[in-house]
């Protein structure tokens, strides 16, 4: 087995169950998932001689799976324009144990917001990281990655005095 | 750095603290709680973002990656013969045709191979269903195959095919509709665990995999009989 053959089999071991999940977050379903997934990989596969830097391979199969998404949605990814959508949402109460209820608060976050989350919280990747796989600035993944969380935590039903769901009485927190 | 500006960093990214929030923190008990709260948050996000993945996944991916690389090895086996003429370089094509390494039935029983949850899914499924699906591929149910287990459209090298697992006369087996156009090559398949076969049901090729070659004919007759073209 050629070096080469081996740094595939073992990149597409070692981050498989990742780059799933994040095709799934970015189309929600699984069969989708599974095909932009095995597309992307077999995609880097022939790209794999391009591959320089070890460090960036992770975030480099990241982004052909993006691609993927993205040409198979006609690269037509919904953009955030104001916060209203936000607000629209609902928020219903939502016990911090309810792993099903937030895979489906999840699910109706904005597809900009949701897919910076993702990538920060499942892929690991920091707010410069994620700026420059899609093309953007870090100030909008910072407001990004915030906002979606502030929007969770506002699904949390919290009876705690000092948790960070809680409003201060002096000012609010962001 | 005041508590707001803490909480503000942290809602950006709870796991990587800046040196100035790791101050803050320290020294701030408020926020040190904060911190906790947004740590386990995370990783309770991070639960909910892990959805289940598909089985073999990689296992899949990394077949497909070996078939098509070996296909591509393989297809230069062609003789060419070159001519020096009044030093013209011509190249000349032999005129058979380029050696193909490909196999349907040996693609079906890797397919199968590849998924093997299929082979153990105990659920009934309607004929209709399968019905329905041969139908994209220019066939239909003509007679029962026995008890359909698992019917689904699945990932193949050449494109989309369709997988069936059912119990019939032989036992439990699995029919492999190809992708449409693929090529057919050699129709026959013997593995350590496994053997197939490829029939024609007009002209559309099908794969039939058993679990070894004695099974094969009851198979063919069975299949022969439930299947038709449209």
């Amino acid at each position: 087995m050629s070096n080469q053959q081996q740094a595939f089999e073992l990149a597409v071991r070692t981050w498989h169950s990742e780059l799933f999940r994040y095709a799934y977050w970015l189309c929600r379903r699984h069969s989708d998932a599974d095909d932009i997934v095995q597309e992307a990989l077999l995609r880097a596969w022939r790209n794999w001689a391009s591959v320089r830097e070890l460090q960036a391979l992770k975030r480099w199969l990241f982004v052909i799976v993006r691609r993927e998404f993205l040409r198979r949605v006609g690269n037509r990814l919904p953009v955030l324009e104001s916060d209203e959508v936000l607000q629209e949402l609902p928020a219903p109460g939502l016990h911090p144990d309810d792993a099903l209820a937030l895979h489906d608060a999840l699910a109706q976050l904005p597809a900009t917001l949701r897919e910076a989350l993702v990538l920060q919280v499942l892929g690991g990747f920091s707010c410069e990281e994620i700026a420059d796989m899609l093309q953007t600035s870090e100030g909008a993944v910072t407001t990004r990655v915030s906002r979606a969380r502030q929007w969770l935590r506002r699904l949390y039903a919290s009876t705690e005095s000092t948790g960070p769901y809680q409003r201060s009485q002096t000012h609010e927190l962001p | 750095m005041n508590c707001l500006d803490c909480r503000r960093q942290l809602l950006v990214d709870p796991q990587r603290l800046s040196p100035e929030v790791q101050a803050h923190v320290t020294a701030c008990v408020a926020c040190q709680q904060y911190v906790l709260r947004a740590q386990e948050q995370d990783r309770q996000l991070l639960d909910a973002l892990s959805v289940p993945v598909p089985e073999r996944l990689a296992d899949r991916i990394l077949l497909r990656q070996r078939l098509q690389q070996r296909r591509h090895w393989q297809w230069p086996a062609i003789a060419a013969v070159v001519m020096l003429s009044a030093g013209v370089l011509t190249w000349q094509l032999p005129n058979s045709s380029p050696v193909s390494s490909h196999n349907l039935a040996e693609l079906a029983a890797q397919h199968v191979l590849a998924e093997p949850a299929a082979l153990h899914k105990e659920d009934v499924v309607a004929a209709d269903t399968l019905s329905t699906a041969l139908a994209d591929w220019n066939t239909k149910l003509a007679g029962s195959l026995g008890i359909l287990r698992y019917v689904d459209r699945c990932n193949m090298t050449t494109g989309k095919g369709l997988h069936v697992v059912f119990d019939g006369p032989a036992g439990r087996a699995t029919l492999i509709v190809p992708p449409r156009d693929t090529p057919v090559g050699e129709r026959q398949f013997i593995g350590a665990d496994v053997a197939a076969e490829v029939i024609m049901i007009g002209s559309q090729p099908v794969s039939i995999v058993a679990s070894n070659a004695e099974q094969l004919p009851m198979l063919r007759r069975a299949v022969s009989t439930a299947l038709a073209a449209l």
